[in-house]
């Protein structure tokens, strides 16, 4: 039998595998607490490489991948049991939609005594029967191709996350909503330990930027001619999925974190109760950066973006800021540092656009990098396009070292530049603009570019409220604290 | 950044539902677009094609049969009962052997040229002859050698009379995949006209004159299917692990085409080998009964016209509807539309089932009538006549429950398939071997039943299948699973 470990780190989509803001974050956070035990769950789907890209530290003890679409096949299904798989997929159709706790801990016990799995929930006629019936009520006249496919990666990944093998823990930590969500929900169940939740964005969020994006939905066209009538599409299928996720993750969670008050507010619709909240920042190195000094050599003005190259990124509307802003700083310098292997089709359009618009020679991809320190050093300003964010590490890292920042209004970017009720520092570390707006940003930069005297009050700003509120030792100090109580507690479910 | 690859896309492509349809669909247009060029003499050849490449061998073996006993013998030939016995356990060998191969190799090769890789259809076809010859040489050389009293002339023949019949079985399916059937009709016709005149020539001949004449007829129509299929592919020799591997995942098939064989031929074996009276035995090991095969291979050979009706237009039309079917799936069409066409695909497959059930009652009907005017030209005695009914009836049940065989080989469904064929092997054992002990008067009765039991499952199994398609489709048959 394993080792018990203190903490049982549950990851979707990145970490160790994928570099990430998450990832990064985890990896930092386990490295600062070098006296706890780690055992990281690792979830992916079985199409994702599983090639390491960060060397996991000394104390993680081991790494578990729990696949999503890679569930086992279960008890065979025979004529004394087949009237259950109705019932069970019932339940599951209600976890995908309700979303309450008390429904997903039926189902846990249900699957735990029924022993169904893939061959009889998904393979077998009765439930493609019960599959049928799910279809009738969540896409009626819908495209039953599409609602196949999904209901089956749904259905999957709920068995998948249920018969997840669960380390010795004394404490499951989700670093998300989502399935790492229900996969602490289903720890809590089944080895009654505390669980923490911690956000960094809200996962509903940033799940229905990615289906707004994502090129295999469409309209389907269920609804007929009928203005009046609005059809329920497979996209709400599956936003209804994730906002379930996150109800159970928020019923079972004993301590829910999130790393700004923004959003708390969409913690509590999505129904996380007041009495769980709490608000811890990313924590970065404040007095190492600090100590770095700013290079102010001769040079053309260099703007920094940092970032993987993906539409949640909006590298596309940070190009045409930059051809915006060569008519106003001609001589600007544009780095965008960040891996583009995550999405290459849109990586190619970027560097398609910059060819169209003409401006290869402002423009500097430099892909993935050994030392962003020395790129930030340099640069004149850092600037975040994002249309969606928690809190980019790479913004502290800049505000830190005492670099102005121009973002977009995601996340927590505001309250990091401009500042939040109660902070002892005043003033404004950067601009912040609208999301998709490219006229804003360039004007934003230029007016930081071209005023020196700004860009040093900003940077100053910047680095001080770093030194005071982002800085590790005070997170690390929250987090640790947090943990022992949670490690207190006695082994219980509610 | 949780999801990133999953919701990209979380499923596959349904691209490979509907593979099996496209490729027996592109075939059956073949011959239903020859009925549609409005002459008789395209008409004719579809369903002369359509014939000759479900039971090719086997219609010429008969018919050669026949030829060369009216021919060169008049039916007085000392040798003919020596070279008619030769014929029938040559048959009865070589289709044994080869169904499991034909079956499985002809699949295989169907998707190979579906999917454009020609590369490996040469060595699938070097294969199975590398395989049946292998066979041969443990089991038929065998028995010719020390378990006949046949001369060693005779022997060779023999043998060399086995590998006609069997390769003729092998290559069939690759000429079926090629679509190619100006080359069966030349092949059958060039060979037909070749026993014809041999027979002609032809007098008072000897068993092994019989078989080289019969033999030297079949090699004509192999060598002109062999060259199609070489011109077509060439000879390269593109070893394909996909060939084996898929024998893992589709054993259902080779074992069919066993079952299927076997069931054909197992009840004419019980009665060869345990029926009290009626019994021929020649060149010492070479056991048959003429009463009793005459009158089946008669009545399965009345059966030919209404197995092209079926594949010429009902399972043309069935195939269209099925690729209706996965057209309309693939164009994200709703689960009610999809259960309209799998009504639909129902009516059509009961309504031809009981369409053809009628035509075949027809047929058996008038060979009863036509039995009695030509009872001597078709070789049959005043004894063989109440076999003969009974093995018309017989096959009308066995026929339909070939028609539901083979629907649901259609669909892919190949274990519901298998026990289709299964139980007919299984019936026909026991029941034949059970009505033995009453008596000559119900000769052919266990073959009786067990065809129509038989129908009675294929019927069983359809009705239940099939509106079961679209679980079929997506579970069942689905590759990207």
């Amino acid at each position: 039998m394993a080792a018990r470990t203190d903490v049982c780190m549950i990851i979707e989509g990145g970490y160790p595998y994928l570099v990430g803001g998450v990832a990064s974050w985890a990896d930092a956070f386990m490295r600062a607490s070098p006296q706890l035990t780690f055992h990281v769950m690792a979830i992916s789907i079985s199409g994702q490489a599983r090639r390491r890209n960060f060397v996991v530290p000394e104390n993680v003890v081991a790494v578990t991948d729990v696949l999503l679409d890679v569930c086992p096949p279960g008890q065979t299904l025979t004529y004394r049991n087949a009237d259950r798989v109705e019932h069970v997929l019932q339940l599951i159709q209600n976890a995908l939609t309700a979303g309450a706790g008390s429904i997903f801990e039926e189902l846990v016990e249900q699957l735990r005594i029924t022993g169904f799995g893939q061959a009889a929930l998904l393979d077998s006629k009765p439930g493609w029967r019960a599959m049928e019936k799910a279809y009738s009520r969540l896409l009626p006249n819908g495209p039953i191709l599409d609602f196949f496919w999904s209901w089956r990666f749904l259905v999957r990944s709920l068995l998948a996350v249920v018969s997840a093998p669960l380390p010795q823990a004394r404490v499951f930590h989700a670093v998300a909503t989502g399935f790492a969500g229900l996969v602490g929900s289903y720890a809590k169940i089944a080895a009654m330990r505390p669980l923490l939740l911690t956000e960094h964005g809200i996962y509903t969020n940033e799940r229905r930027i990615d289906l707004a994006v994502a090129d295999w939905l469409f309209d389907s066209g269920a609804g007929g001619f009928d203005v009046s009538v609005r059809p329920v599409e497979l996209r709400s299928i599956w936003l209804d999925a994730f906002r379930s996720f996150s109800r159970i993750s928020y019923a079972f969670a004993d301590v829910i974190t999130t790393q700004y008050r923004a959003n708390q507010a969409f913690q509590r619709t999505d129904g996380a109760p007041d009495d769980k909240l709490r608000i811890i920042p990313n924590g970065i190195d404040a007095t190492k950066f600090a100590a770095f000094p700013r290079e102010a050599a001769p040079g053309p003005p260099i703007v920094l973006l940092i970032g993987r190259i993906v539409p949640i990124k909006d590298i596309r509307t940070f190009i045409m800021a930059v051809t915006l802003l060569k008519d106003l700083v001609p001589e600007v310098v544009a780095v965008i540092i960040g891996p583009e292997d995550e999405d290459p089709g849109y990586a190619a359009s970027c560097r398609e656009l910059v060819h169209q618009l003409g401006i290869g020679a402002s423009i500097q991809f430099l892909g993935r990098v050994p030392d962003v320190l020395k790129y930030l050093l340099t640069a004149d300003v850092l600037a975040l396009s994002s249309i969606s964010e928690a809190q980019p590490i790479a913004l502290l890292e800049a505000a830190a070292i005492g670099l102005p920042v121009v973002s977009t209004d995601v996340g927590s970017c505001r309250e990091i530049i401009e500042g939040f009720d109660g902070d002892p520092v005043e003033g404004c570390g950067g601009i912040v603009v609208t999301p998709c707006n490219p006229k804003a940003l360039a004007e934003a930069l230029a007016s930081i570019l071209l005023h020196d005297e700004m860009r040093s009050q900003m940077g100053d700003v910047m680095r001080r409220r770093a030194a005071n509120y982002y800085h590790k030792d005070r997170v690390k100090c929250l987090y640790e604290e947090l943990y022992a109580d949670l490690m207190a507690k006695p082994a219980r479910f509610h | 950044m949780p999801l990133r690859g999953a919701l990209r896309r979380p499923y596959g492509e349904a691209r490979s539902l509907s593979l099996i349809t496209r490729i027996m669909t592109s075939v059956n247009i073949t011959i239903e677009s020859m009925t549609r060029q409005g002459s008789i003499s395209s008409v004719f050849g579809a369903y002369l094609y359509a014939a000759l490449l479900v039971a090719g061998p086997w219609i010429f073996t008969v018919l050669g049969l026949f030829f060369l006993s009216a021919a060169a013998c008049d039916g007085s030939c000392p040798d003919l009962t020596i070279f008619r016995s030769i014929i029938i356990y040559n048959s009865m060998y070589a289709l044994i052997i080869t169904s499991p191969l034909a079956f499985f190799s002809g699949r295989y090769v169907s998707e190979q040229l579906h999917r454009g890789c020609n590369d490996s259809v040469f060595y699938a076809l070097v294969l199975s002859l590398l395989i049946f010859a292998l066979l041969s040489i443990g089991l038929a050389v065998p028995f010719y050698f020390w378990a006949t009293t046949l001369n060693a002339t005779e022997r060779i023949a023999s043998i060399y009379n086995i590998v006609m019949i069997g390769c003729a079985w092998l290559i069939i399916p690759f000429i079926g995949a090629l679509r190619a059937y100006n080359a069966v009709l030349v092949a059958f016709g060039a060979a037909g006209l070749s026993m014809l005149v041999l027979g002609c020539m032809l007098h008072d001949p000897s068993a092994t004159s019989l078989l080289l004449a019969f033999n030297g007829s079949f090699a004509i129509a192999n060598s002109i299917l062999l060259a199609t299929v070489v011109l077509r592919f060439g000879t390269e020799i593109t070893i394909d692990s996909l060939l084996t591997n898929g024998l893992r995942r589709r054993w259902e098939l080779p074992a069919a085409g066993m079952a299927y064989a076997l069931g054909l031929w197992v009840d004419k074996i019980i009665m060869w080998y345990s029926a009290p009276s009626g019994g021929l035995i020649v060149a010492g090991a070479l056991h048959t009964m003429p009463s009793y095969d005459t009158a089946m291979f008669w009545s399965q050979l009345s059966s030919i016209p209404v197995i092209a009706v079926f594949f010429v237009h009902v399972e043309t039309r069935f195939s269209a509807l099925i690729q209706k079917f996965h057209a309309r799936l693939q164009q994200r069409a709703s689960l009610r539309e999809l259960n309209e066409i799998i009504r639909k695909i129902g009516t059509h497959v009961l309504s031809n089932l009981v369409g053809l059930f009628a035509a075949l009652v027809i047929v058996a009907g008038m060979m009863i009538l036509l039995s009695f005017v030509f009872m001597t030209q078709l070789g049959l005695r005043p004894a063989y006549m109440v076999v003969l009914r009974v093995s018309l009836c017989s096959m009308t049940f066995y026929t339909s429950a070939m028609f539901c065989f083979n629907f649901l080989l259609h669909l892919d469904l190949r274990r519901p398939a298998l026990l289709i064929v299964l139980t007919y092997l299984g019936l026909n054992s026991v029941l034949t071997l059970a009505f033995l002990s009453f008596g000559p008067d119900l000769y052919g009765y266990g073959n009786l039943v067990a065809s129509a039991v038989s129908l009675l499952v294929g019927l069983g199994l359809l009705l239940k299948e099939l509106p079961w398609l679209h679980y079929h489709a997506f579970i069942i048959n689905n590759a990207s699973l």
